[in-house]
C-alpha cells in the first residue's frame, strides 16, 4: 500500500461510444501482474503521468489473469489526456483499493444487477465473476438502462447475456433517437417488475448516476427488498485512495476504505449521501 | 515509566548536549505574542512560556507541500526519498502530543503512508508542560494530560523540570548527560501534585462534548450552519493550523526543459468549494453551509466512529487564528441549544 504507482502498458484500447472507451492494461513487472488480486467493486488509481491520478472502477473480472480493464469516461484531465493515449503508451497504476462486492456472502443466493450508464463498469466485473461460476448463484438477474441504443456500453456482450437461458437479462433505452432497437424503451425501473426476482435471499448491485439511485432504490424498497440488500457503488473525488486525503469522505466513511460498496442501510446512515 | 527532576539552571546544558546529536527543533518567540517551531540556534531563544506555537509540529513529519514522485521518460517512475536527520522537538504541549497521536492513526487507516511515515519515525518529543490561557480547551477535551507519543516529558516546578522518561530513546537522551538528572524528591513530589491540581483548576473555558455526536447528527439541518456560514470566509486558516487536519491534494506538474513530471502533495482544506467536486461538474458539497458544517462532522463524529474519539485536541489555534472570529466553542453551544 503506498502512493506509488506501478508501471503499466495499456495494450490495447477498444472504442464503446463516443464518450467511452475499454483500455486494457498490462502490468510491467511480470511478478507483480501474477499477484495482482482484486474483487469485483474495487478500483484502481490510474496516473498519467504529468497529468495526474484518477480512480477508476476495474471492469474485468478476478478470474481474467494478467490484465486489468477500465471502462473509462472522456470527463476530466486524466481520463481525456487517456483517451488520446497511443496503445503501447506508459500509464502507472495503484491499488486495487476499496472494499469491493462481499462475494463470498453473495454466493449462494440470487444476484440482482441493475445498471444505468457508465454504472455498468464496476458491475460488468460482478457480473463476470457470477457467470464465471455460473453454478454458484441460484437465480441471476441483470437490467441495464442507457441513454439511447448507441450509449449501451458493451453492447454486443450485453445482448449475447439477453440470450442466455440460465440468466434473466433485460436492457432498456430512455429513447431510440432514430436508432435500429427491439428491445424495451423506457426507465430501468420498468425492467424491475419485468424480471421477477425472488425478494429473498437476492443481492441487489446498484450502480448509476445519482439520479438513477434515487428512482431504482424507491421502486426496489416498494418491491420489498431490504435495505441491507440492496449494494451501492458511490463515486467521490479521491486523492489519494488510502483513507488520508480526506476528499471522498461521506459522512464518518472514506468511500475508498469503507467503500466504494454500500448496502442501502449503511448508506442511509451516513449524513449527506444524497 | 522512570521519573527524574533536572534544574531548571541546566536545561540549557542538556540541549545543548541533544543539539549536538541530532537536529533539535524548540519554540520561539517569532512575534509580539507569537511562536513557531524552529531550529535551536541559542539557548537564549527558547520560550520556555508559551502557549501555542503558530502551525503545530506536524510541519515536521507531514510538510505543508512535498514531492512524492518523479517521472520522465528516460528515468522512469521514482520514488523521492529526503534523507531525514533525525529530529527532536523540544516544547511540546499535551494537546499537540495528542495531535500526532490521532495524525499516527489516520496515516496508518486504510495502508500506512510511507512518506509521513519515513519522516515521523525519525522524530522524538520532548514535551513541556502548560498552563491554559482563555483558548485552551483540552480539559474538555480530554487531552490536558498525555501518556503516549512523547520520549520524554517535562513538568514545570519551581526549581525543577520533573521529568517523565517513557521511552528508551527518552532514557538515551537523559544519558547524553545523566549528570544532571536526579532522583526526584518527596518535596518534589508534593509539588508536582499541587502543581497538576492548580493547572486544573486555572481553566475557564469549557465545551461539553456529551452526546455530541448524536446532537451534531439530529442538528444536520439546522439553520446554525447556515448562520456561520455567512460570517465564514473558506480561508482555511483554521485547517492549517489545526494540529490534526490531515486533507491534502495530490497534482502533477512538469518541468518542461527537463522532460520531468513532478507528483506533489499539499495541505489541502475541506472548505474549498472544489474540494469534493469530481469530474463531470458533480460538487457533493456545492454549498456554503454545508462545507461549514463538514469540517465539524469530520472532527467531532467521524474520526470518532472510527478511533473512538474526536479528532479535535482543544488546542485553541482555529479560534485564535479565524479572522471572522468564529469560535467552535460557541457552534457547539448554539448546537447544543
Amino acid at each position: 500500500m503506498s502512493l506509488v504507482p506501478e508501471m503499466a502498458t495499456l495494450v490495447e484500447k477498444r472504442y464503446l461510444d463516443p464518450q467511452h472507451s475499454l483500455f486494457r492494461l498490462v502490468l510491467d513487472d511480470e511478478s507483480k501482474r501474477e499477484h495482482f488480486h482484486f474483487r469485483p467493486g474495487q478500483f484502481v488509481m490510474l496516473s498519467i503521468f504529468g497529468i495526474g491520478e484518477a480512480p477508476i472502477s476495474i471492469t474485468s473480472a478476478p478470474d481474467e489473469k494478467g490484465f486489468l480493464e477500465l471502462c473509462v469516461r472522456k470527463v476530466g484531465r486524466v481520463t481525456t489526456v487517456l483517451h488520446n493515449l497511443e496503445e503501447n503508451s506508459k500509464v502507472g497504476i495503484r491499488g486495487p483499493y476499496g472494499n469491493g462486492y462481499p462475494v463470498e456472502h453473495m454466493i449462494g443466493g440470487n444476484l440482482l444487477v441493475v445498471a444505468g450508464g457508465l454504472g455498468i463498469a464496476p458491475l460488468r466485473s460482478l457480473i463476470r465473476y457470477a457467470l464465471w461460476r455460473r453454478d454458484a448463484f441460484k437465480e441471476i438477474g441483470i437490467v441495464y438502462g442507457a441513454r439511447t441504443p448507441e450509449n449501451i456500453l458493451f453492447r454486443g456482450e450485453m445482448e449475447n447475456l439477453v440470450l442466455r437461458d440460465d440468466i434473466k437479462c433485460l436492457l432498456t433505452v430512455d429513447s431510440t433517437e432514430g436508432q435500429p432497437w427491439d428491445a424495451h424503451v423506457g426507465r430501468v425501473t420498468d425492467l424491475l417488475d419485468r424480471v421477477r426476482m425472488p425478494l429473498r435471499d437476492t443481492s441487489v448491485a446498484v450502480c448509476g448516476p445519482p439520479v438513477f439511485y434515487r428512482f431504482v432504490l424507491e421502486k426496489l424498497l416498494s418491491l420489498g427488498y431490504s435495505k441491507g440488500s440492496i449494494y451501492m457503488s458511490l463515486e467521490r473525488r479521491m486523492e489519494c485512495g488510502m483513507g488520508k486525503c480526506g476528499h471522498c469522505v461521506v459522512g464518518h466513511k472514506y468511500t475508498c476504505v469503507d467503500g466504494p460498496i454500500f448496502t442501502y442501510w449503511d448508506a442511509i446512515n451516513l449524513p449527506e449521501i444524497f | 515509566m522512570i521519573f527524574l527532576t533536572i534544574e531548571k539552571a541546566r536545561l540549557r546544558e542538556f540541549l545543548d548536549a541533544v543539539s549536538n546529536e541530532f537536529r533539535l527543533i524548540v519554540p520561539e518567540k517569532k512575534g509580539k505574542s507569537t511562536y513557531i517551531f524552529k531550529e535551536y540556534t541559542d539557548f537564549s531563544r527558547v520560550a520556555l512560556e508559551f502557549l501555542r506555537t503558530i502551525i503545530p509540529p506536524k510541519r515536521f513529519f507531514f510538510p505543508p507541500c512535498e514531492t512524492l514522485l518523479s517521472y520522465s521518460e528516460r528515468e522512469g517512475l521514482t520514488a523521492v526519498t529526503e534523507d531525514i536527520p533525525f529530529t527532536v522537538i523540544f516544547g511540546v504541549h499535551p494537546c499537540d502530543l495528542h495531535g500526532v497521536n490521532i495524525l499516527d492513526r489516520a496515516f496508518s487507516y486504510g495502508g500506512r503512508d510511507s512518506f509521513y511515515w519515513s519522516r515521523r519515525e525519525r522524530i522524538g518529543f520532548i514535551g513541556l508542560s502548560c498552563l491554559p490561557d482563555r483558548y485552551c480547551l483540552c480539559k474538555s477535551m480530554h487531552t490536558d494530560f498525555i501518556e503516549d507519543v512523547y520520549d520524554l516529558f517535562l513538568y514545570t516546578l519551581d526549581n525543577v523540570y520533573m521529568v517523565s522518561v517513557r521511552t528508551a530513546f527518552g532514557d538515551d537522551l537523559t544519558r547524553l548527560k545523566s549528570a544532571l538528572f536526579k532522583s526526584p524528591t518527596k518535596k518534589e513530589i508534593l509539588e508536582y501534585k499541587r502543581r497538576i491540581k492548580e493547572r486544573d483548576s486555572m481553566f475557564t473555558r469549557i465545551m461539553d462534548i456529551t452526546n455530541l455526536a448524536d446532537l451534531l447528527t439530529l442538528e444536520y439541518k439546522s439553520e446554525v450552519w447556515e448562520e456561520y456560514s455567512r460570517s465564514c470566509l473558506y480561508c482555511g486558516s483554521c485547517v492549517m493550523v489545526c494540529p490534526t487536519c490531515q486533507c491534502f491534494d495530490v497534482y502533477d506538474t512538469t518541468d518542461l526543459t527537463e522532460g520531468i513530471s513532478y507528483r506533489i502533495r499539499r495541505w489541502d482544506a475541506c472548505m474549498r468549494k472544489d474540494y469534493a467536486l469530481v469530474a463531470g461538474g458533480h460538487n457533493f458539497r456545492e454549498d456554503r453551509p454545508s462545507r461549514f458544517r463538514f469540517r465539524y462532522l469530520h472532527k467531532e463524529i467521524g474520526f470518532a466512529e472510527m478511533h473512538g474519539r474526536p479528532t479535535c485536541t482543544g488546542c485553541g489555534r482555529c479560534s485564535e487564528t479565524c479572522p471572522a472570529g468564529i469560535d467552535m466553542v460557541e457552534v457547539v453551544r448554539r448546537i447544543r441549544e
